[in-house]
């Protein structure tokens, strides 16, 4: 190999490096695009449907909830099916379902809580997620029906 | 190298050195400095869409269920007549004679006035905009079903949907001549009873079909015959005959 050959090639080598340096000098390409991160809450928002349509004897849980605003006994089986289905095991957080009647009345029912001990105050302290829905009522009006995410 | 090399070898860094930073500025103008690429929000806004597609779905499954229960119910306290013909009331008992009867041919559309007004109440209070319609299958069993499509619209996107909903009541409209068949025998024993009567209508009373409730009022007999539907409670048919 002659001298010059060696030279061209050191220069063509230094020429290659400055190229790749401007590149990324320049921050050529997409490096400055980023993916936000994604979240979805589809859990909770199917964990309520989810809970309204379990079946018992009278018909779906949300048939039973209906059923409750005229006759309070049914309030012991939504209590048992609560206790049964939103025991999820997951650390630190519990599961509630408010039901709020077209009169006003309000039932809250976990399977951490008795029902009627959970106080307003003490739920919205817990609150930290919400899904609502609404069913209709067997007398007038509609059903608001949320399920609250807490972590206590 | 020679001379001609030299130039080759110059010309084509510098071509790659303008080619390399025109290119990259045109890509920061139409990029911007940083780009937060939302890579999940048309993915989330249509599992939202879907979700509350379910939601409506349900909630109309359960507005067809208690407008029915609803409905019978005051078909039952109007004795089985057409609200139009405004009939007569004993102590909230519609007197049965003339046109004020029950006519079995048309009971399904009599049922359906009151169903209507209470299903459109029931989706006005979700604010959906959607009718009902009833219809016969092809063997001949009486059907609701929803009738036109339900648009949602989230940041933008539109989504629209036929629910399609149909429920079949599980009632049977011959209860009513059932029930006329009956009073109409009891009637006859009681007036058979002459001088002896007592107003008892006994049959009736021990029927184990219905539970009666019968008094009598300005020589009107009262009647209250009722039966439990599904799990909402009892439909009570009310009407009063001449003793």
């Amino acid at each position: 190999m002659l001298p010059d050959d060696w030279r061209d090639g050191f220069f063509a080598s230094l020429g290659l490096v400055a190229l790749v340096f401007v590149g990324v000098f320049l921050k050529f390409g997409a490096g400055n695009i980023f993916a936000a991160d994604t979240t979805f809450n589809d859990d909770v928002e199917l964990a309520l449907l989810s809970t309204l349509r379990i079946e018992t004897a009278k018909g779906d849980l949300a048939d039973v909830i209906v059923l409750n605003e005229n006759d309070e006994s049914y309030s012991s089986m939504i209590e048992g099916i609560a206790t049964q289905n939103l025991n999820f095991a997951i650390k630190d957080t519990e599961y509630f379902v408010r039901i709020t009647y077209p009169d006003g009345d309000k039932l809250i029912f976990s399977p951490f809580t008795i029902l009627g001990i959970l106080s307003e105050e003490h739920f919205k302290k817990i609150k930290t997620i919400t899904k609502e829905m609404v069913i209709p009522s067997l007398n007038e009006g509609v059903i608001k029906i949320e399920l609250v995410v807490g972590n206590e | 190298m020679n001379k001609k090399g030299a130039w080759v070898a110059t010309l084509t860094v510098a071509f790659l050195f303008v080619y390399l930073f025109s290119t990259s500025m045109l890509m920061k103008r139409s990029v911007g400095d940083v780009k937060v690429e939302d890579t999940g929000k048309l993915s989330g806004i249509a599992i939202n869409l879907n979700l509350k597609e379910e939601e409506i779905r349900f909630f109309l499954e359960k507005a067809f269920e208690y407008s029915a229960f609803n409905a019978l119910k005051d078909l039952g306290a109007d004795g089985g007549t057409s609200k139009k013909l405004n009939c007569e009331k004993i102590d909230g008992h519609v007197i049965w004679r003339g046109d004020c009867y029950f006519d079995i041919t048309s009971m399904e559309d009599v049922f359906f006035e009151r169903f209507e007004q209470k299903f459109n109440d029931y989706a006005k209070e979700n604010n959906l905009k959607i009718n009902s319609q009833h219809d016969y299958d092809s063997e001949g069993k009486f059907f609701l079903k929803t009738n036109g499509i339900i648009e949602l619209q989230e940041e933008g996107i539109r989504y629209g949907f036929e629910p399609g909903i149909i429920f079949y009541p599980e009632y049977n409209f011959n209860i009513y001549a059932d029930i006329l068949r009956k009073v109409n025998d009891c009637l006859k024993k009681e007036r058979e009873k002459g001088s002896a009567r007592n107003n008892l209508f006994e049959d009736c009373r021990d029927d184990k079909d219905f539970k009666w409730v019968i008094k009598t009022e300005d020589k009107f007999v009262l009647f209250d015959v009722s039966k439990p539907y599904e799990e909402f409670g009892d439909i009570t048919i009310r009407f009063s005959l001449p003793e």
